[in-house]
């Protein structure tokens, strides 16, 4: 256990200082801040609604009161203007600093048309109106058929209870639960491709420069490959926590109410399923490292080993519409896609607490096996070297005696 | 406590169908230095490797101090590949090997510093090792197998790339290593400094055992004398009795040269030589333990 321990340290610190790896800490988050700051930067200019300065010509007898209480409802403000100012559109939009004038016509319920005037392509933001505009007016047309208001609250409340309703199973912003574990699994790739390259390019050096000889008649090489793979997956958690940091950063500036439904026991449990997830990859990534015969041919595979925890993304329609259906549950027990699928499950559902534990279960049995198969493989790779090895060689080692 | 610390019965090992070790069988004993010999690609790295426990002979035993298996935190070992880490720093580089060892901290770090004063690198203790010339690390490696005061202690291929002075001081230490009872198996190349150091040597050649025994044994074994005189005059021939039993026969001047075989004593190699001629310097040496080791690998060629 100390040794494990030992060898973890070591690596570790070898790893925190490694330039590669310091480069990819601190400039990537960097560069997403920039992207980060372009997009909100891109969608608040977008998004319109409070930004328009919007004027409404109400010819109607009942949408002013109507238009004021849902308007106030989303904190959203627009100026009431009289018809004349139809008669000289352009004028008023230029002169009256109006981005945007809502016609409302007094046959409305009979043709179902308001007309929409507006300066600049960015001021063209309908969808808002639109929909508050379609309530009044069903509103309006139910009263007139003669239903009572409780009714029609009725009827209306029933569409907004589906909205709310989803809204409490994700526990945060429908984004976050959708984007999170996709995130977090972009994360998982980069983080787990870069340690997973020195990694692996840490095997094969003390490979061929045959460092492995003295560490091997030190400790047993199940010690020296847990200590490895453990560090390197620790080394990849606390390169995320520096870029989740940086980028609560960046939200708090921007959104701060999000930042609360970040920091939630989901986050936690799905950094713990990137942990196993690195477990694996780094298990993979040090038979690899083990058969390889010099860090070129290495590092080609490596890539390739990085996708298979991220294959579940290729169902995330399926996880993300029924997260408690046969495909996701399937994939769940696939240790290899266990932490991925389960990410994307948390981040729209809430999984039963005995699938969380029976998966983690799973995964820490699985990674362990994993690690000791990589050990056995490693000790007697590490020795033939100069040489690639193919699959049935592999196999024929796994087999052996000689561990 | 059992005389030896390391016993090897009857080990065997092959690689594909290539076997490469051969039946060996030998100890090392409590506190002597025990020469591991033979020619490249005769199996002594392998017969390490398999007491180091990198590897397992397919049969066989390798007894540790009546344990079955090695305790690897007791022994030193120094690979003949060596390799180091070449970004990390000298200190910190001893004292994670250490500490793999099994010592604490405070110690690892304490014996680095003693060692490091010894080897004339404390200066270094900060640098990356990979501003060391090949020189100093070699020297931080032989730190690295004896810092934590091994029962065992492998060396393989010790002087390999040493210079002269360098090769004198890794010879001291070793003497002084043993002297404070740490039993030494060595590999080497160089038969001169073997045969200052060992004890007892083991040779194999082509994975089988081929010399083994006391270091006077195996040259009283050889059964030649190396005969050096010198006369007081030139001679250009000389005729000496009993010549089935001499070759290598060599005059250059005043000197002349010859190997016998047998056991001959000074008064009877002087009987052997011509009557008239006046030997100002006799010398008569069992060979050195480069000309066994050459003709006992001849021997196996043939």
């Amino acid at each position: 256990m100390s040794d494990i321990f030992r060898v973890a340290q070591w690596e570790f610190v070898k790893g925190i200082k490694n330039k590669g790896f310091l480069f990819l800490t601190f400039v990537f988050p960097i560069i997403m801040v920039i992207i980060v700051a372009i997009i909100s930067f891109a969608a608040i200019r977008g998004s319109g609604g409070q930004d328009l300065n919007l004027a409404i010509v109400d010819e109607t007898s009942f949408m002013t009161g109507m238009l004021e209480d849902s308007f106030a409802q989303y904190e959203y403000e627009a100026d009431f203007i009289s018809a004349s100012a139809l008669d000289e559109i352009e004028k008023v939009l230029q002169e009256e600093e109006y981005d945007c004038i809502l016609h409302i016509p007094e046959d409305v319920l009979e043709t179902n048309q308001v007309y929409y005037y507006f300066k600049e392509l960015s001021s063209l933001e309908t969808d808002f109106i639109r929909n508050i505009l379609s309530d009044i007016l069903i509103n309006q047309r139910l009263v007139e058929r003669g239903y009572s208001p409780l009714e029609i609250r009725e009827l209306t409340a029933n569409v907004r209870v589906i909205s709310r309703h989803i809204k409490e199973v994700e526990g945060g912003g429908f984004s976050f639960g959708i984007l999170m574990p996709y995130f977090l699994a972009l994360l998982m790739i980069l983080a787990v491709f870069f340690s997973g390259s020195i990694l692996l390019q840490s095997i094969i050096k003390e490979k061929t420069n045959r460092i492995v000889e003295i560490i091997l008649s030190s400790i047993p090489a199940k010690a020296l490959m847990f200590g490895k793979i453990i560090a390197y997956a620790l080394l990849s958690i606390v390169q995320i926590l520096i870029w989740v940091l940086a980028g609560s950063l960046v939200i708090l500036y921007f959104e701060p109410k999000t930042l609360e439904s970040l920091y939630s026991t989901k986050t936690f449990l799905m950094l713990l399923y990137v942990f196993f997830a690195f477990l694996l990859v780094a298990s993979l990534n040090a038979i690899l490292g083990s058969s390889a015969k010099d860090a070129q041919s290495g590092s080609q595979a490596t890539g390739l080993l990085v996708l298979i925890p991220v294959i579940p993304i290729y169902f995330a329609t399926s996880i993300i519409q029924e997260p408690n259906g046969t495909i996701s549950k399937v994939l769940s027990y696939i240790p290899f896609f266990t932490p991925t699928t389960m990410m994307l499950r948390l981040g729209v559902s809430a999984p039963s607490g005995k699938e969380i534990l029976l998966t983690i279960v799973i995964l820490l049995v699985f990674s362990y096996l994993l690690i000791l198969l990589s050990a056995k493989l490693f000790r007697i790779g590490m020795l033939m070297y100069g040489k690639n090895v193919n699959l049935r060689e592999l196999i024929k080692w796994a087999r052996s005696k000689d561990y | 406590m059992s005389d030896y610390i390391l016993k090897v019965e009857a080990i065997n090992k092959s690689f594909r169908q290539h076997q490469v070790v051969k039946n060996i069988s030998f100890e090392v004993r409590r506190g002597e230095i025990l020469g591991l010999l033979g020619p490249n690609g005769a199996g002594k790295t392998t017969v390490i490797r398999m007491i180091m426990g990198i590897f397992q002979p397919d049969s066989g035993r390798i007894h540790f101090d009546r344990e079955y298996i090695i305790d690897k935190k007791k022994v030193g070992y120094l690979p003949e590949e060596r390799g180091t880490y070449d970004e990390t720093r000298v200190l910190e580089t001893i004292v994670y090997f250490a500490r793999l060892k099994g010592l604490t901290k405070a110690e690892a770090v304490e014996r680095a510093m003693l060692w490091l004063e010894r080897m004339g690198l404390k200066d270094y203790a900060r640098n990356k090792i990979e501003e060391l010339s090949k020189g100093m690390q070699q020297k931080i490696q032989f730190i690295i197998s004896v810092i934590h005061k091994p029962t065992l202690l492998v060396l393989d291929e010790v002087f390999s790339g040493l210079d002269p002075v360098n090769q004198n001081l890794f010879k001291d230490l070793i003497r002084e290593l043993a002297a404070e009872g740490i039993t030494i198996l060595l590999s080497s190349h160089q038969m001169n400094l073997v045969e200052e150091l060992c004890d007892r040597i083991f040779m194999i050649n082509k994975g089988e055992r081929v010399l083994y025994g006391k270091l006077d044994e195996i040259k009283d074994k050889a059964g030649i004398r190396i005969v050096n005189l010198k006369t007081r005059k030139k001679i250009s021939n000389i005729s000496l009795a009993e010549d089935n039993r001499i070759s290598n026969l060599q005059i250059n001047g005043r000197s002349v040269s010859f190997h016998v075989l047998g056991d001959y004593s000074p008064d009877s190699i002087i009987n052997m030589l011509p009557e008239g001629i006046v030997i100002d310097e006799l010398s008569i040496m069992r060979p050195p333990l480069h000309d066994i080791f050459v003709a006992t690998v001849n021997r196996g060629v043939q």
